[in-house]
Parts: C-alpha cells; sequence; structure tokens
C-alpha cells in the first residue's frame, strides 16, 4: 500500500463531521467578542443553546419506535 | 366550554422554563395538570400498564390509581437518573427498557389528545423529508446535497464557488444538559481533503444563504409566535454563536399559509422552524424541529407560546371528552 493511500484509509476513519469540529475553532467557545446574550435557558449552560437536540423520545441512540 | 380537563405534561426534571408556562397557563384556565418528569421513571415515579386483568380495557396506574387524562403535552421524554454506582451496562440496559416502557405507555393513553402524537413526532424529524415537502409546497430551500459520497461533496462544492456548510441531522450525544450538537459549519478548501471521512458518516451539505434575518417559528396549531434575529450578528450557526437579541417579526401571509400545509403534512401541531429572510426578502426554509426549543421567544418578546399550547390541548382535548362521554 503507498503512503499516499495509507493515508487516505486512514483519514477515512476520520468522520468529516469529526474533522471540522478539529480543525476549526469552537463557536460555542467563545472568541474574544461579547457573549451570547440568550441562548440558553438552562442554567448549566450558558452559551449553547441544546435544547434543539433535546429530542424528546431518544438519548440513547434508539430512533426505531 | 368547560376547561375541567385532565391534561398531562411529560418532561424532565431540569426543564427550566416551558413546562411550567404551559401548566400555568392550563391551571388559570380551570385545567387538571398532571406533569410527570420522564427521567424520575422508575426511580421514584410508579407507573404500571395493566392489560387483559382485574379490567376488560387496558389502563395505565399511577401510583395505584388509573390514570385518566384527555390531553397529553409530549415535550420531553428523556431516559432514566439512575444511580451512578450502577454497573455502566446495567444502568444503560435499565435505561432503554425503562425509555420503551415509558413510550409504550403512551399507547395506554391512546383516547387522550396528544401534542404532538409519538409517531407524527418521530416522522416529522425526517429533514430530507422537511425538505422535499416544503419545496414542493413553494418553499424556497436552500441547494442541498445529503451524502456520503466525497466526490459529490467537492462538486456541490465548486458548484456553488465554496460557499456551503455542513452539518448533521442528529446530536452528538446526550447528557442531562441536553442533546451536544455540531454547530452548523462553514466548508473551506482546507477541509476538502478529509472528505473521505464521509465513507464513515454522511452529512448534510447546503449553500451557504446570505441573511438578513434568522427566524425562529414557534408553530402552535396553526398559530405563528416569530422571533428574528439580525442576521449580521448571528454567525453561521446562531445558536452558537448569535450575540443578538430577539425582536419580533410578521410573516407574509402567504410564507404563514405554505408554513401551515407544511405542518400539516408533517402531521405537526407544534414545532420550531428556522428560516432565512435574505437581504432581498426572500424567505428560505431551513427546518423543523418538533420540539425545538421556544422558551426564550415567550420570554424575551412575551409572546403567549405557553397559553396558545394551553389553548389547543384544551380545545382538542374537550372533543376527545366530548366523543369518549
Amino acid at each position: 500500500m503507498s503512503k499516499k493511500i495509507a493515508e487516505e484509509s486512514q483519514d477515512a476513519q476520520v468522520p468529516f463531521f469529526a474533522h471540522l469540529l478539529s480543525s476549526q475553532n469552537d463557536p460555542a467557545a467563545g472568541t474574544g467578542g461579547p457573549a451570547p446574550t440568550y441562548h440558553c435557558l438552562d442554567s448549566p449552560c450558558t452559551k449553547k443553546y441544546p435544547s434543539d437536540e433535546d429530542e424528546s423520545t431518544t438519548g440513547l441512540g434508539d430512533r426505531d419506535w | 366550554m368547560s376547561h375541567d380537563a385532565r391534561v398531562l405534561l411529560l418532561s424532565h426534571q431540569n426543564e427550566p422554563f416551558c413546562t411550567a408556562r404551559v401548566a400555568g397557563a392550563l391551571s388559570a384556565r380551570g385545567a387538571h395538570v398532571l406533569r410527570l418528569d420522564s427521567d424520575t421513571f422508575p426511580s421514584q415515579l410508579r407507573l404500571s400498564g395493566q392489560l387483559g386483568w382485574q379490567d376488560d380495557s387496558p389502563r395505565l396506574l399511577h401510583q395505584g390509581e388509573p390514570l385518566q387524562i384527555d390531553a397529553v403535552w409530549l415535550w420531553r421524554l428523556w431516559p432514566a437518573s439512575l444511580d451512578e454506582r450502577i454497573p455502566a451496562a446495567h444502568r444503560q440496559a435499565a435505561q432503554r427498557e425503562s425509555l420503551t416502557t415509558l413510550r409504550g405507555f403512551l399507547d395506554l393513553l391512546g383516547e387522550a389528545f396528544f401534542i404532538d402524537p409519538p409517531d407524527a413526532m418521530a416522522a416529522g424529524e425526517n429533514k430530507t423529508r422537511q425538505l422535499r415537502v416544503a419545496q414542493a409546497l413553494g418553499l424556497a430551500i436552500p441547494p442541498t446535497l445529503i451524502t456520503s459520497d466525497p466526490q459529490a461533496a467537492r462538486a456541490f462544492f465548486a458548484a456553488h464557488d465554496g460557499r456551503v456548510v455542513a452539518k448533521l441531522q442528529t446530536s452528538l450525544g446526550h447528557s442531562m444538559q441536553g442533546g451536544n450538537g455540531l454547530p452548523t459549519r462553514l466548508v473551506q478548501v482546507a477541509d476538502l481533503d478529509a472528505l473521505t471521512g464521509l465513507s464513515v458518516c454522511p452529512m448534510v451539505f447546503q449553500r451557504y444563504i446570505e441573511k438578513a434575518y434568522e427566524l425562529r417559528v414557534a408553530w402552535v396549531d396553526g398559530e405563528a409566535f416569530v422571533g428574528a434575529l439580525d442576521g449580521a450578528r448571528c454567525g453561521i450557526d446562531w445558536r452558537y454563536e448569535s450575540t443578538a437579541s430577539w425582536q419580533a417579526h410578521q410573516l407574509p401571509v402567504e410564507i404563514h399559509r405554505k408554513l401551515d400545509a407544511l405542518m400539516r403534512q408533517l402531521g405537526l401541531r407544534q414545532g420550531a422552524l428556522d428560516l432565512i429572510v435574505t437581504p432581498s426578502g426572500e424567505y428560505v426554509f431551513l427546518e423543523v424541529n418538533p420540539h425545538g426549543e421556544w422558551g426564550m421567544l415567550e420570554r424575551d418578546l412575551g409572546l403567549p407560546i405557553g397559553a396558545a399550547l394551553a389553548d389547543a390541548l384544551l380545545r382538542r382535548g374537550s372533543r376527545t371528552r366530548g366523543h369518549r362521554s
């Protein structure tokens, strides 16, 4: 296996979303600018707004209902 | 109309705002409200389903008593909160079984009116279907590619002059603070070599839409409650980056009509719709979350969303009760 193919093979093990997470700044981490003003109603979470991902009837990766 | 209906609110212990608002509105209208926090089942919440035993009709027992419910607001159904000292494999199995049991119990409330029925919520989450139906109804949508094919993604990137965002349809994980989402990202040239990773996990690619405003529309049984954010202060994904404040916004009648048709076709009475208003004034539909957050619109703009939900539950629940008696 050539080096290039080997590298591609290794790359293929990294989901593209994981690449995006690691290669770009996390917008939720803050950039030194003004803090988001309103996002989250959950007190432990001051910047992110997770409730949209808060699926009503899942949470264990089980969506076949 | 008599409003002595019995309304069940399904939520979780740490839900910070919306459940209390709906409960308050229902109580103010004379309804009997029962809030069950799903994550307390089975550690605190005692529920039993009886079928073919003691009574001909299947029934759900709450604390040993038959549960008689006219309407159900299905807001959150969370996995059980269990003692961390329970071995992980046992805890996860117990959480799966508990959640499956809860979902099954909802079937024993079959005569009650649901906002929304579990099957409708599950079907309504299909983002591909949302976009297909929206386009068929004449709503503008972003050019979209959902793919596991790196070459197709490259071609899409080139076709849209490198102005492309990538996103997932589900959260990355889940915690008691909610889902752990991936913010929508602008794809850059330097990312293209990593597209091989689509063979591990597909993604959604859409042309980046220039925005004058980002809208969140809380939809309740045909009514739209709209909040707008200044598009210049939203970043790529307003949920993570915006520094703007919510402002009131009125949908054009034609857009309201199309969204109403969309929600009807999706079988949803409630949902949080996301749209972009472009600098030229075009309304572009992005997606609908059947249980998306609306609390900030009520809190910051005073929009009576909880009251509208209460009215819808009572309006429809009363009909259910009337048919039964």
